[in-house]
Formats: structure tokens, sequence, C-alpha cells
């Protein structure tokens, strides 16, 4: 089954170009240019990854992957960023992302990690759904 | 002796103080740096992604024996060639820039030196989802002035000047000459009014710098800021 992820970037030259190469790989690939779109598109769909570029008008990245954590804080980020500092990766660590990378980012090490943030949201999803089980097991008193 | 509180520099203002001064020139030129870095990497990106993709497509022929559609690798290829001349772009301004700290007084046409700092400025602001519009003539006005100095003054009054943005969320920036000195008007801003918070502006950075640049600056009149420049001698 391919990835499903969410590319949020300012650039949309960049977003169009990228879609087109993560496809030729399979992955289904939705982008929208503006952090705003994003939230609305993370309410309404789940991804397996989320790649967000940490310096775009409107919301920087490091509020983006914030409000992101708030409507869902299973979601995987992964932050792209021009320019990368060791306190900006910090902190995005510290906010929950699961992984920042430079841009230009290489696409075979970009699709390994979204592979791995798939992974790390299915375990995710599967230990709520055991938690889930285990609560109505117990409150139906079985 | 306790040196570290007590201490004061040449000037009178304590060394932490005197430091803090100084630092901002250095971290207006970092954050300039920075941005234009990142305006690289993107227009990197984009080319490295270019490229990728016709490498994929070439790949896709020799494994799959796809055909390759000539058009399509002409337009990527135009594609890098826009990237290429967006970054030569960026390499020009930021060697302007770089060249600003060159001479201490020298003749520079404002028009030119707001516009660059308005290009600069340009990505840092769109954050706040502010734009800056330059609103230069094409002739140019000319006065001896700090270029570097110039620069960063203006840069921290547009700073100051986005707290008091209109709904449109514009900053217009224009120069007019009057008499021997030259005016710097930012501009399409909410007067201060009451319900606006002035802040503590200007804040000493800004007293500073238009001290150094023999520079006013006034935000007395309603919905602008004006840096009236005076000529510096070489």
């Amino acid at each position: 089954m391919s990835e499903k992820i969410l590319l949020i970037d300012d650039e949309t030259e960049f977003l169009e170009i990228m879609s087109e190469r993560m496809q030729n790989r399979g992955i289904d690939v939705t982008t929208v240019a503006s952090p705003k779109e994003a939230l609305k598109k993370v309410k309404e769909e789940s991804y397996d990854a989320i790649l967000v570029d940490l310096m775009m008008p409107e919301m920087d990245g490091l509020q983006t992957l914030k409000a992101l954590k708030e409507i869902n804080p299973d979601v995987q980020i992964i932050m792209l960023t021009g320019h990368a500092t060791v306190e900006k990766g910090i902190e995005a660590m510290k906010l929950g992302a699961m992984d920042l990378l430079e841009k230009p980012a290489d696409l075979n090490s970009l699709s390994e990690k979204i592979h791995k943030a798939k992974a790390r949201k299915m375990i995710l999803v599967e230990k709520k759904t055991e938690e889930k089980i285990k609560n109505i097991i117990s409150s139906k008193g079985w | 002796m306790n040196g570290q509180i007590e201490s004061k520099s040449s000037s009178g203002l304590p060394h932490q103080a005197e430091l803090h001064y100084h630092y901002a020139g250095l971290q207006y030129f970092g954050s300039m740096s920075a941005s234009i870095a990142h305006e690289i990497k993107n227009a990197l990106a984009i080319t490295n992604e270019n490229a990728g993709l016709m490498e994929d497509l070439g790949l896709m022929v020799i494994k799959n024996g796809q055909t390759l559609d000539p058009e399509r690798i002409i337009r990527l290829s135009r594609k890098v060639m826009e990237q290429v001349k967006r970054a030569d772009n960026i390499v020009k301004k930021m060697s302007r820039f770089a060249h600003s700290v060159d001479d201490p007084v020298k003749m520079v046409n404002i028009c030119e030196v707001v516009e660059l700092t308005l290009d600069l400025g340009r990505r840092p602001v769109a954050s706040y989802n502010i734009t800056l519009e330059p609103v230069l003539s094409d002739s140019p006005i000319s006065t001896f002035t700090n270029p570097f100095l110039l620069m960063n003054l203006l840069w921290l009054v547009i700073q100051s000047a986005c707290k008091r943005v209109n709904s449109d969320r514009k900053i217009e920036v224009s120069v007019s000459k009057s008499d021997k000195d030259v005016n710097i008007t930012i501009g399409k801003l909410i007067s201060c009014n009451s319900s606006c918070q002035r802040d503590d502006f200007p804040q000493m950075e800004i007293i500073k710098l238009a001290d150094s640049l023999n520079a006013d600056v006034d935000d007395s009149k309603e919905s602008r800021i004006v840096i009236t420049v005076s000529p510096l001698t070489k």
C-alpha cells in the first residue's frame, strides 16, 4: 500500500515537481501552498506523513508544526528547511517533529523517512486500537 | 571592585549597552544573510528536483522502454535555467549588500538603497503576512551617507511599522528630495492614536543609528514615519 503524504511549501514550483517525482515512486501526494490550507486538510484527511517547509509566509514552519500537532498529536511531521540551524532543529524535535531535512533534499532518503513515518503511524494506530479494545472489555465487565 | 556592572565605555554608556548597539548592525547583517541563504536554497531545491525528474524520465526509458517527450525535456531545462537566473539575481543582491560596508561615507542613490532594503526584507516580513511596496522615482535621489547604516535604520523602522499596518497589510516606502535632505517615507500605516500602542518608538537602536547618520526619525505625522537623511561629510 502506498504512503499518503501532505506536502506544505510556499514555493509552488517546488510543490509541482516534487509531487510528480513522488507520484512516480508510488507515493500519494497532496500539496498545499499555505499553512492555513494545510490545517484544513489535516482536519479532513489522515496522512502517513506531513512535510513542512520551515519558513513560510502567514505562519512559520514551527507554528504550523504546533498547530498540526494540536489537531492530531499522532501525525508524523518531517520538516524541510532552506536554512537549518541547530537551535531550530532542536526546537522542531521538541515540538514533536519526526525528522528535519535540509533543502535540497535527496529524494531517496526522503522516501525512506516517509516510509519510517508510515510505520510509526501504524504502530501508534495499533496501540490506540488495542487500548480501545481493552477499555471496551473492561467497561463491559466480560 | 565590581567591574561587571560599573564599567563604562568611552561614550559614557555601560559596556553592555554599547555592545548591544554594535551588535544590532551585525544582527541585521546576519538576519538578511540567513534570508538570502533561504532564498538560494529554495532555488537550488527546485533546480535539484528538475534535474532529478530528468534523471527519472531517462531511467524510465532505459528500464521500461518508455518514449521520451523532447518537449518535456526542453520545458524542464527551461525551468532549471529560470532557477539559475533567480539564484543569480539573489546573489547579485547579496553582493550589493555585502559591498554596502565598503566605505563609511559615499554618494549613494537613496532609491537604490531603499529598493535593496525592501527586496531583502520582503521574505522576513512575509511571515507576518505583510508586503512591502516601493514607490520610487526612476531618476536618482542621491546624498552622501553610509549605505549600510541607512539600510539598518530603515529596516528597524519597518520592523516597528509592522505593528502599525492597515487591514490591507501593506507598507509603502517612498523617497523624496527636500532641499539638501532626502526623506524616506514609510506610509500606509494606521495613525497612532489612543488605540494604537506606540510601543517605545523610536527605540534606542534607532536613535543611535539616526544620530550616526545625521538623520531624523519623525513619527508625529498621521499614518506615516519619515526618516530625514541629511548629508554626511566625506
